[in-house]
């Protein structure tokens, strides 16, 4: 597998000596989806916006498909990588057509003319996502679910091959966030690398064909959902309360709500497996 | 309403044309244009010639003023994020009025600067001076922070505002009499003279913002997801900002703030055209400069029927205008 977006001793800090990110390393090939996991605060969207290059890091290196991202002008960058951020709004009525086509904006000119290229990557992108049939609605209409893949499609009109999400479930139910997962996942199967920050340790363990979790300012952990998400590393990271076990559907594993702090430990199945996982 | 984007920047352009074409014949008289214009022609000084040519230029500053605040309004919605955001929000209006109200007090200020007059001068310094102050306190290192400019512009605005009083509590009434005035806003030029400046502002600063229409169509979105599409926000913000706030300035200096045609114009032709900026702008000229120009001819058929008393023009946009947002903002709600 070629690898792609390589991170490597990656540091950023907002406040000088007050490092979010410190000294990580990480991977995403083409055709993998990784999920990126953490608790609040441990740098997953800071992480994103620098390998969107939104934020220029104070360590290390980004580099994707063999160039420094740094030595990419904003355009040549934008054409190559996709980032859906946490909330995405508009303050005006944009049409579900206007909004992906203004995906575009990387290949257009200065007043934004589509050629019949761009067109094309619109019109796929929108099938793709199925928002074809709300092409002529406004966005305001639309459900949180419609509106997040609406947005999906932009980024896929942008063209790139590396497509950077952050939380893009957060607000979904859970058929929303099952389908959104799904259609990353084949995103990435058709050669695209995708990397997407999630507090859904399920969604993730379901979804991705890898899992990045980030404590302390570095990736802590690296691997399959059965590698990274166990009793053990899960409590050092997130602290009390987390139950990890087989899934009951045949997944991967599952993971819930435990014993609270200070509280006595569930009733005796819940702690055997508990004990299985760490 | 979808209509195609050529057809409702056609349909604007015409509103636009017929009252240009309407606003030369009326007024407190009454003129014949083809005698008017073939008096002007052959130099005669006949009193409809000099109607006609006193009321020409006014029409012109109408367009010019409307059009110009409509984009700059258009461009300060998206800018800030805001849709309640018009070409006065950051305080380039009151600040405009402080410096026309120090001209028109302060002794020994009465002057001209060839075709600009001190007033004219003051409020164009202190609407700059105004926007000046704004960014250099909005600015963190290389980066613009909206958020602040927009605070910081209401708090300026407060602070030129009292200032004003201040300067009114000190003034004789024939003096307040000519703030009161200014302060309605009006297109009442003397002759082309008061216009000479205004291009050498006008054509750079609304060329700078046609050049961002892109931009601005991804800043619509916010900062992040402009600057992962490849968007030099810093740059965009700064430019837009340098841009609007420049033409709302020279306008201000010479018309004074006429109110709503730069919130009610950029809103009524996003109905119209839909909010990329392409055709927005343009389409908000259109019908800002039309407005006004039909706003300024309704004030001078008023004044047909008031016996020669003429309302001020800024208080009309303001009386008309505020219904008419009103009206667009309900039936948004509905859709």
């Amino acid at each position: 597998m070629p690898v792609s977006l390589v991170l490597s001793r990656l540091g950023f800090a907002y406040v000088p000596g007050q490092p979010v990110l410190d000294g990580v390393d990480l991977r995403v090939g083409r055709g993998e989806f990784v999920a990126l996991l953490g608790p609040n605060g441990s740098g997953k969207s800071t992480l994103l916006r620098l390998a969107a290059g939104l934020l220029t890091p104070l360590e290390g290196q980004i580099g994707w498909d063999g160039s420094s991202l740094a030595s990419l002008s904003r355009r040549e960058r934008a054409r190559r990588i996709a980032f859906l951020p946490q909330q995405v709004e508009s303050v005006y009525m944009h049409t579900v057509r206007e909004t992906v086509e203004l995906g575009r904006h990387p290949h257009l000119g200065t007043f934004g003319r589509l050629s019949g290229d761009d067109l094309q990557a619109v019109e796929t992108a929108m099938r793709r996502t199925e928002v074809g049939e709300l092409a002529t609605r406004s966005l305001h209409q639309l459900s949180g679910g419609e509106r997040r893949r609406v947005f999906l499609a932009a980024a896929l009109a942008q063209g790139g091959d590396l497509l950077l999400l952050d939380e893009p479930t957060a607000a979904l139910d859970l058929h929303h966030q099952v389908t959104f997962m799904a259609s990353l996942r084949e995103l990435a199967r058709e050669g695209r690398a995708v990397l997407c920050a999630t507090h859904d340790l399920n969604l993730a363990a379901t979804f991705a064909s890898r899992i990045a979790l980030l404590h302390g300012g570095t990736c802590v952990a690296d691997g399959s959902a059965q590698e990274v998400l166990r009793a053990g590393l899960l409590k050092e990271v997130y602290g009390e309360g987390i139950w990890v076990g087989p899934h009951p559907g045949g997944g991967t594993v599952a993971v819930l709500p435990g014993p609270k702090l200070g509280e006595e430990p569930l009733a005796r199945g819940g702690a055997e497996v508990e004990g299985e996982g760490a | 309403m979808n209509l195609p984007k050529n057809l409702g920047l056609g349909l604007l352009g015409l509103f636009c044309l017929l009252t240009l074409t309407l606003a030369p014949f009326v007024g407190s008289e009454v003129i014949s244009l083809p005698a008017a214009v073939r008096d002007l022609l052959a130099g005669v000084s006949s009193p409809q010639a000099r109607i006609f040519a006193l009321r020409l230029p006014r029409i012109v500053l109408g367009l010019l003023a409307g059009g110009s605040l409509a984009v700059a309004g258009a461009v300060f919605q998206t800018l800030l994020r805001n849709a309640l955001a018009t070409p006065y929000t950051l305080g380039v209006s009151f600040a405009g009025a402080l410096g026309a109200f120090v001209a028109l007090s302060v002794p020994g200020l009465a002057f001209a600067l060839g075709p600009v007059s001190s007033v004219t001068f003051f409020a164009f310094l202190f609407a700059a001076a105004d926007v000046t102050a704004l960014y250099l306190l909005a600015r963190r290192g290389r980066r613009l922070q909206t958020h602040e400019l927009l605070l910081a512009g209401v708090t300026l605005n407060y602070f030129c505002g009292a200032a004003i009083l201040l300067l009114r509590f000190f003034s004789d009434p024939f003096r307040l009499r000519a703030m009161d005035h200014w302060m309605m806003g009006g297109l009442e030029v003397g002759g082309w003279s008061a216009l000479i400046p205004l291009p050498a502002i006008l054509l750079p600063g609304l060329a700078l913002l046609f050049l961002q229409v892109g931009a601005l169509d991804q800043l619509a979105f916010g900062e992040e997801v402009a600057a992962s599409r490849g968007v030099d926000v810093d740059a965009t913000q700064k430019m837009t900002l340098l841009g609007a706030s420049a033409v709302t300035a020279a306008i201000v200096a010479v018309t004074g703030p006429i109110g709503f045609v730069g919130l009610l114009a950029p809103h009524a032709a996003r109905r119209v055209l839909g909010p990329r900026h392409r055709s927005l702008l343009p389409g908000s000229f259109l019908l800002g400069g039309g407005f006004l120009v039909l706003a300024d001819t309704l004030t001078r058929g008023g004044g047909l029927l008031l016996q020669g008393a003429e309302l001020p023009v800024g208080v009309l946009t303001a009386m008309v205008g505020a219904p008419l947002f009103l009206g667009l903002l309900l039936r948004s709600r509905d859709r």
